[in-house]
């Protein structure tokens, strides 16, 4: 009885998906004609300023400032940390109403302070804007795993400390359509490509744990 | 006409109750306006099904409901009508089956212990939601003791449990199989009250209402997880001991020596715990096996010394049980695996810790398997069927790893179970007591392991008997046994009341220590008169040995005793004290140098040296003495592999969302 249960709700889903992918379809049909001037100067960009960021499909951590009535249905949801909670939006109604019932309704556009977590369920573009001046914040990486944006600057991970006295950073994590990239102080984590650098448009989780005494 | 009201308010009642079934219902309700209304909620610690859901007035009268005996759904969900329902009033819930952290009905449920409540405020419209949870039962405790009226009580298990997240006014309006961080809220509740060594539910659920109103405790819990600012669970013990629950001031300081590890995993539970309706197939295992490590951690450290306790081997216990119960998970699923086969598995972890858990887990799975066609022979419910399953268990436990596929190959012989059966009464008439069963119940099996491996699994119903009628009719063998044991006992009951002194703590170290000789010397001779005497000596040996410790570090008495490990003393011969004395100075000093070399896993290499050090004195006992050579050391050292490090990166999870992307992405370091 319960798989019955589970299988018809799935199917339900299903449908859902099947309905926004034919939506995609028509909304791009709609979009080519509006922004065909802005395509041909600025490589699919709606705005001088702004970039289109290819996504692909997955999950990845991104940064930029998002408007999120832009997103293309291709993204199920964009999810940003706010106050140790996740606020989420996305293009779908329906999804927004479950954000909802679980989670907080984003309901502002995102800023490239934060890390923004993007759910994609093709290959796709989102439109950020990379701010020329981004806002001055003051990166504080506690105790524990904690997600962060870029914020419109190229940095390296070298540059990461943790705040709290007697910690240390045990890794920065980048993902990239499901796939992680590794950052780990003096030693080269197997199974994983290894960065160094952070770039603008990047999000990145960080571990800042007790360090070990030598 | 009020009849002919009462009558058409069961009928619309019992159309709707009969129409819905759960909370999947959405259907608008008419009810007759009024003084009828509709009551409905969720009861979750997991989602408790099949329980008693009570409806009470704030001055403690019951109300009248339709039907008049309500119970949860599978899902843990109920609805009911009721009659005057007052602007606020208490839902009581007792019994039924707790679906556990997986949130499933299936073999890993347990029977709900705790009488859960919730005080609900009527909600406008016909149907008033009250959720039933941990923590609306926190709320309710700390209202009901008149600390605080509710809205206060709310907040302040707001403030110093969940810190910054916004989860609305009232608990019992948040659904927790939907909201996460309700979900956590409830489950770190309940978590925190069943890690108190007490079996006293409502006293310990008393006992964390008093630090939340003392504000000592101090956690954020959020979609992320949890962060715990201030958590001290020898607090939480204590207030429980003022309400009179029975822990154990021993239990408390172990708890407290380890408090580290415990609340690690306690962290790495919370951050796999999910609202149920979004959590995949891969959570709901990954929560799971958290889960049952966590409560293994917690019986391990109670059944061990508190001088033997080692924050580091803890935490290889936890990683090779999380292991083994993830490779069960995988091979058998959820559905089947219960709290029996989850203690089949942590017996044979804790037995083969020195082992890498990546080569012995397929062997646990498969001993799992193995062991399940085996008791399915043994059923029934008597005493005796409950203790031969016992024995079977511990076959399987002190057994070589290599041999365990032996063991069904042995016991799936009638004759040989029936032989085993006729040893597991004659050891109950033995057994005065429940400590000294389970001290026999594990030399019978020790003993059966090693006849079994003997005969290479062909072994025959006589072979059984003998050996079984070597442990369980030797009035030596049983004297010794009862004195140490009831030794045990005493310092055991006096740990109750008050802290126990260095002597009691190392006769605790020494009488285990002689146990576990026992063991050994029996699996190969009959255990005599001399070995009695000599079990003796060398009791009298090791607590002047251990004696000596008195003004010493915890850590240097920690590696005397682990260096234990490395000696077994042969009882069939005479004992030599001196002889003694300087084995357990070699194997004091190989400990050491095991301890300073870097390049070595020191827990795995001692554990793996006690294992040659026995199949040694099993193989050679009749050459009288075992050595400890340095050069056997070297080639047993296991090479430094520290454990790897996995990363679970949190995310909101969504029932829309592609199902692969409702599994977190692992990061190992």
């Amino acid at each position: 009885m319960k798989l019955i249960k589970i299988a018809s709700i799935l199917s339900m889903f299903g449908f859902l998906f099947v309905a926004n992918a034919v939506s995609v379809v028509a909304t791009n049909d709609n979009s080519t004609n509006t922004n065909s001037t802005v395509i041909d100067l600025n490589d699919n960009a709606t705005n001088s300023n702004s970039t289109m960021l290819d996504v692909p499909k997955g999950r990845s951590v991104i940064s930029g400032d998002i408007d999120i009535s832009k997103l293309p249905d291709e993204i199920h949801s964009v999810w940003i940390v706010d106050g140790g909670n996740w606020k989420g939006y996305s293009p779908h109604p329906i999804v927004n109403e479950e954000i909802k019932e679980s989670y907080i309704l984003l309901e502002e556009n995102i800023p490239a302070r934060k890390a923004t977590m993007v759910f994609a369920m093709e290959d796709t573009q989102i439109e950020v804007v990379i701010p020329s001046e981004p806002e001055d914040v003051t990166r504080l990486y506690g105790r524990g795993l904690s997600l962060h944006g870029a914020n419109a600057q190229n940095f390296s991970a070298y540059d990461i400390v943790c705040s709290r006295e007697g910690d240390a950073l045990t890794a920065a994590i980048k993902v990239m359509g499901d796939v992680p990239t590794v950052f780990a102080p003096e030693r080269e984590v197997e199974s994983y490509e290894n960065f160094i650098n952070i770039y603008e448009n990047e999000g990145y989780f960080v571990l800042c744990e007790e360090a070990k005494e030598e | 006409m009020k009849k002919l009201i009462t009558l058409c308010t069961i009928f619309i009642a019992s159309l709707f109750l009969s129409s819905c079934g759960g909370s999947s219902c959405s259907t608008p309700v008419v009810l007759p306006a009024g003084n009828v209304a509709l009551a409905s909620g969720s009861v979750t610690d997991g989602p408790i099904y099949n329980a008693i859901v009570e409806f009470y007035d704030m001055n403690g009268t019951p109300l009248t409901t339709e039907p008049s005996v309500v119970r949860t759904d599978d899902n843990g969900s109920y609805r009911a009508v009721i009659h005057n329902m007052p602007s606020q009033y208490r839902v009581v819930v007792r019994e039924g089956s707790d679906s556990s952290v997986d949130g499933d009905v299936n073999a890993n449920d347990e029977n709900n212990s705790i009488i859960l409540s919730s005080i609900v405020t009527r909600d406008e419209g016909n149907e008033t939601v009250g959720n039933v949870t941990p923590a609306t039962t926190l709320v309710d405790s700390i209202v009901e003791d008149g600390a605080l009226p509710l809205d206060e009580a709310t907040d302040l298990v707001k403030d110093q449990l969940v810190g910054g997240a916004d989860i609305g006014e009232d608990l019992s309006k948040l659904d927790p199989k939907k909201h996460d961080v309700a979900n956590k809220l409830g489950n770190l509740v309940a978590l925190l009250t069943k890690m108190v060594p007490s079996q006293d539910r409502k006293v310990t659920f008393k006992a964390v209402a008093k630090i939340v109103i003392k504000k000592k405790i101090k956690i954020t819990i959020s979609n992320m997880g949890l962060d715990i600012q201030e958590l001290n669970l020898t607090t939480i013990a204590n207030e429980a001991k003022e309400l009179g629950a029975d822990v154990s001031l021993d239990d408390m300081e172990k708890i407290a020596s380890v408090e580290s590890v415990i609340l690690e995993q306690l962290t790495a539970l919370m951050e796999k715990i999910k609202a149920v309706d979004t959590m995949s197939d891969e959570d709901k295992k990954e929560a799971l096996v958290a889960y049952n490590a966590l409560f293994e951690l917690l019986a391990k450290v109670k059944e061990t010394n508190l001088d033997e306790l080692d924050e580091e081997a803890l935490k290889l216990f936890v990683y090779n049980l999380q292991e083994s119960i993830k490779a069960i998970l995988d091979e058998m699923g959820r559905e089947d695996i219960g709290s029996d086969d989850i203690d089949f598995v942590s017996n044979l972890v804790k037995e083969h810790l020195g082992e890498d858990v990546n080569d012995y887990k397929k062997s646990v799975v498969k001993a799992l398997q193995e062991y399940k066609i085996v008791i399915k022979l043994v059923v029934g419910d008597t005493k005796v069927n409950i203790s031969l399953k016992k024995v079977i268990k511990l076959i399987y436990k002190n057994s070589d790893l290599d041999a365990l596929t032996l063991i069904r190959q042995a016991l799936g012989d009638n004759k040989n179970l029936e032989e085993l059966l006729k040893a597991v009464e004659a050891m109950l008439v033995q057994s005065d007591t429940p400590e000294l069963q389970a001290l026999l119940e594990d030399l019978l099996a020790s003993k059966m392991a090693q006849t079994i491996e003997d005969q290479n699994g062909s072994v025959s119903g006589d072979e059984i008997a003998n050996g079984a009628n070597e442990v369980v009719n030797n009035p030596e063998l049983i004297a010794t046994l009862k004195v140490k044991v009831s030794l045990k006992i005493t310092i055991k009951a006096k740990a109750k009341k008050e802290q126990l002194t260095f002597q009691e703590r190392m006769e605790l170290v020494a009488i285990d220590k002689v146990v576990k000789d026992i063991k050994v010397n029996i699996k190969i001779k009959l255990f005599t008169k001399v070995a009695q005497d000599n079990a003796e000596a060398l009791y009298e040996e090791l607590l002047k040995q251990l004696m000596e410790l008195a003004n010493s570090d915890a850590q240097t008495i920690q590696t005397q005793i682990e260096s234990l490990e490395l000696i077994i003393t042969n009882l069939f011969s005479s004992f030599n004290a001196i002889e003694f004395e300087a084995k357990f100075s070699v194997a004091i000093k190989i400990v050491q140098e095991i301890k300073m070399n870097t390049a070595v896993d020191n827990i795995k290499t001692v554990l793996k040296l006690k294992v040659v050090v026995e199949m040694k004195f099993v193989t050679n006992v009749n050459d009288g003495v075992v050595t400890i050579e340095e050069d056997e050391v070297q080639e047993n050292i296991v090479p430094s592999k520290p454990l790897p490090k996995v990363i679970t990166l949190p995310q909101p999870k969504l029932s829309t969302m592609p199902s692969d992307m409702l599994t977190n992405i692992k990061v190992a370091l």
